[in-house]
């Protein structure tokens, strides 16, 4: 899976330097992050409108504390997680605390809507959607937000090694629901289906 | 070394991956599939544009107004010297007019 590199993680720290300087310059961060923040908080909350909610109130906390905000040689969509996951832990104790406003009839796609258009990805989508609370957690961060098991354990207060048992337990529940079919099986779907969104084992066999 | 620490590290280090018994191999085949499906957009650009209007307009009104720190401290530097200004001024008009001293009356004008 993607890491992020030495030369990436400076990227973004310069990314933040500029925005702390400027605020128009929190836009590409805010472009980067708004997807993944999302979807744990939809993930989190298993409703779509709050899950905006929350994904608002995470990003308003991110411009207003930008002044104060110490570079801590981790991707800053870890800050961003723990904000949003402690939103929606203040939500439970306190609902109604996010400011909810009125949302107009939206065509984004929930899971029912992906259980019925039929391709691998929404086949995997609903698949990690069925998961524990926790395992689809960390699911989430490890694969969705490409953070390492550390960073995953402290956003969840969780020890490092329980986050890797979730892992594994997520990944052995999503194999026997997904399957993962052998290079020559995927070939051969390839063919059937003039294409495929799956990575083949050589990928990881070759690294 | 157990299964599950096995597994995170073929995760973060593929080029391992092939030390892994097919069994576990077979995890880090569907863990590669997550990571191509869940780094996928998952908003309209709509949404995108609604939720950063809606999150600006919070950090305007609900956690106060971001300044910039060098306004922030001209802002400050500003306050002093005007209330330094005032005190200043305060002082200027308690004191008696030269050549008086504090026990004699000040003429008035009339």
């Amino acid at each position: 899976m993607a890491r992020r590199t030495d030369a990436e993680l400076s990227a973004e720290r310069e990314l933040i330097t500029a925005a702390q300087r400027d605020r128009a310059a929190f836009a590409p961060l805010y472009e980067r992050y708004v997807d993944q923040i999302f979807a744990y908080a939809l993930t989190l909350t298993g409703d779509r409108e709050l899950a905006e909610d929350v994904t608002a109130a995470t990003f308003a906390r991110a411009m207003e504390e930008l002044p104060r905000f110490e570079w801590r040689g981790v991707p800053y969509s870890a800050w961003l997680y723990r904000v949003a996951g402690n939103l929606v832990h203040r939500h439970r104790r306190r609902p109604g605390w996010v400011e909810l406003q009125a949302h107009l009839p939206d065509d984004a796609p929930g899971p029912e809507d992906w259980a019925l258009t039929g391709d691998r990805a929404t086949e995997v989508r609903v698949a990690v959607a069925a998961l524990p609370d926790d395992q689809r957690q960390a699911v989430l961060l490890r694969f969705g937000g490409e953070l390492r098991n550390r960073e995953i354990a402290e956003i969840m207060g969780r020890s490092e090694g329980a986050v890797k048992l979730l892992t594994f337990r997520a990944l052995t529940t999503l194999r026997r629901r997904l399957g993962a079919p052998l290079p020559a099986e995927r070939a051969q779907h390839r063919v059937a289906s003039g294409g495929d969104v799956l990575v083949p084992l050589e990928v990881l066999r070759s690294g | 070394m157990d299964d599950a620490d096995r597994l995170a590290v073929a995760i973060d280090h593929p080029a391992v991956a092939h030390t892994l018994p097919q069994r576990l191999l077979e995890l880090a085949a569907v863990a590669a599939e997550l990571a191509e499906v869940l780094a996928a957009p998952v908003l309209t650009e709509s949404e995108r544009a609604r939720i950063h209007s809606r999150a600006r307009r919070l950090a305007r009104r609900r956690f106060g107004l971001w300044v910039p720190r060098p306004a922030l401290l001209a802002g400050a530097a500003g306050g002093a010297a005007v209330t330094l200004a005032v005190v200043g001024l305060a002082l200027l008009r308690g004191r008696p007019p030269a050549g008086y001293t504090t026990t004699e009356a000040v003429p008035s004008a009339a």
